[in-house]
């Protein structure tokens, strides 16, 4: 994917914030740009498998609804919460995991700054001769 | 909606900079590029963080004060900000201002949380003092008050949303007036801005609660090179420009009513409700669920506590909200304004709604806008902020402006009372 390394930059500025347990930009199979697993909260990482597979089927649902410009989507697994921030007309999600209780309004800023990041990298690419 | 000319004050400069950078060198550096764009000297400027940079703070201070050593620099820890470069809730942003026809000092005071009255007369005489020499009519302060922290009791640690009634009551009545001697607990923001207002009766005022990113663990306020934490700093100013101020609540009520029987810590827990324990009176006669339904009542707290704040018919500008739980006593954000409460709501709707209102007078010139609107709205609205700051932009076209997302926000217009509340839009600027 063009603009890799500057994705990573904006997903590993995201696992900074305390709250953020795991950050990754992907689309169903977790095909995308991850930073390390090492850099993801130990106690994510346990449950990653249940993680994966619940996260796989909310990606058919946006994969389904995209066509209508399906913006977020969010899921609550155990302790955690999984937020899907929907790159426009696309099947690609900003995704992060935090835990249950966090305060979301304060995330969902970042999450909304770290889209429009990806999203300006994305064009200025289509925008390249 | 009005899209505003502005006609460029002469001489007044206004820069805000914001800078997303981590290492605190490099925020410095951002930062002072960016202010020298448009003011080479600044009066007086403005620097808040969010807590993610507390590791950085000295940093950041020396080499803006380096950069700027003629400056007076206050500012300290807010949850969030916004401004034409965006909405963060994460970053370094600084308010820098230039005109000649100004006059300006600094304040602090110090052990707000132990002994606000005498915190705000420090501060408020350093400012009388600073400024004894000025020539110009009207006055006005930017202040920034240690937030509220969650009660840290020796031996027993923090304290927050406690179910024992004993130890609710020893909380309330022991624990809340020594844990304010040790640093922590309620804020107090209503006696330090009465207090305020009594030293400096012509003074327009404008702040808001330092706070950390709604944990309230720590808060961080600054005075040029120094960091304080439990203090209030402010910045006095003198000019010959008319200071224009703005401010509207975001909340309904509802026709919940209610009776305050029972009070503790001089007005900031409710002990009793119509006579009859107030948790239990709150939950199942005023919200009308039962507890039972939160797994916990941090879960209370985090997922509905926000939506419901609280007015009262003796002070409608006083809007407050439930700060936790002490057995059946319900610990307040801030001083109650009555007895006879009443049941708010606010939807995030109603917010972006209520922002549409302000500077819609077509006479109005803004060289800048300075305004505090609390952190709260961030959590009701989240990403839907960003609907706020196009409806900002579209009213006020090429203006600097800097909204800081404190916990509460103060403000006042002499000679009335000064209003504390949370929930709130208030805004500044000259003309």
């Amino acid at each position: 994917m063009a603009h890799e390394k500057e994705i990573l930059d904006i997903l590993e500025d995201m696992l900074k914030l305390e709250d953020v347990y795991a950050c990754m930009l992907v689309r169903k199979g977790m095909q995308g740009i991850m930073p390390p697993a090492e850099k993801f909260n130990r106690n994510v990482m346990s449950i990653w498998n249940i993680l994966r597979m619940t996260m796989d089927e909310f990606f058919d649902v946006i994969k389904q609804f995209s066509k209508y410009n399906l913006g977020e989507v969010n899921f609550r697994l155990m302790n955690y919460e999984v937020m899907f921030f929907i790159l426009p007309w696309s099947d690609m999600a900003l995704v992060a995991i935090i835990p249950a209780l966090a305060n979301k309004g304060l995330l969902e800023v970042e999450m909304e700054n770290g889209r429009r990041k990806i999203i300006e990298l994305m064009e200025r690419k289509d925008d390249s001769p | 909606m009005t899209h505003h000319k502005l006609e460029k004050t002469p001489g007044l400069k206004v820069s805000v900079a914001v800078s997303r950078e981590w290492n605190g060198k490099t925020v410095a550096s951002e930062i002072i590029g960016k202010i020298n764009v448009k003011v080479q000297k600044p009066k007086f400027i403005l620097l808040f963080t969010t807590i993610h940079y507390k590791d950085d703070f000295k940093l950041i201070l020396s080499g803006i004060k380096d950069a700027f050593p003629d400056s007076p620099l206050i500012g300290g820890t807010v949850a969030g900000f916004m401004c034409p470069e965006g909405c963060f809730t994460r970053g370094v942003t600084a308010f820098a201002l230039d005109y000649p026809n100004m006059d300006v000092c600094l304040g602090v005071g110090r052990h707000t949380k132990r002994n606000p009255k005498k915190a705000a007369r420090e501060c408020a005489d350093m400012i009388k003092e600073g400024l004894k020499k000025n020539k110009y009519e009207t006055k006005f302060l930017i202040n920034l008050i240690s937030a509220p922290l969650i009660p840290e009791l020796p031996l027993v640690g923090k304290v927050n949303n406690v179910k024992s009634n004993i130890l609710g009551m020893i909380l309330s009545y022991i624990g809340m007036p020594l844990v304010s001697y040790l640093g922590s607990g309620i804020a107090k923001e209503s006696d330090i801005l009465d207090q305020l207002a009594l030293s400096l009766p012509e003074f327009h005022i404008i702040g808001g609660s330092s706070v950390d990113d709604g944990r309230m663990i720590s808060n961080y306020q600054f005075i040029e090179n120094e960091i304080y934490t439990n203090a209030i700093v402010a910045i006095g100013c003198a000019t010959d420009k008319e200071v224009y101020q703005e401010n509207c609540a975001m909340v309904h009520e509802t026709d919940k009513k209610f009776k305050i029987t029972g009070t503790a810590y001089n007005d900031r827990i409710i002990t009793s409700i119509e006579n009859k324990p107030a948790k239990e009176y709150f939950f199942e006669n005023v919200l009308g669920f039962s507890e039972k339904l939160f797994k916990n009542l941090g879960a209370f707290y985090y997922k509905t506590s926000d939506y419901f704040p609280l007015t009262f018919e003796e002070n409608k500008e006083r809007i407050l909200g439930v700060g936790c739980f002490f057995g059946e006593n319900i610990l307040l954000s801030h001083k109650m304004g009555g007895k006879h409460a009443i049941l708010c709501s606010v939807r995030g709707k109603e917010i972006i709604t209520n922002m549409s209102t302000v500077f819609n007078n077509d006479e109005k010139n803004y060289p800048f806008i300075l305004a505090f609107s609390s952190i709260i709205h961030v959590f009701i609205l989240g990403k839907n902020i960003f609907d706020i700051k196009i409806l900002l932009d579209r009213k006020l076209g090429d203006t600097p402006y800097l909204v800081l997302q404190p916990m509460i926000e103060n403000t006042r217009t002499p000679p009335q009372k000064p209003i504390i509340r949370a929930y709130s839009f208030n805004a500044l600027t000259l003309k």
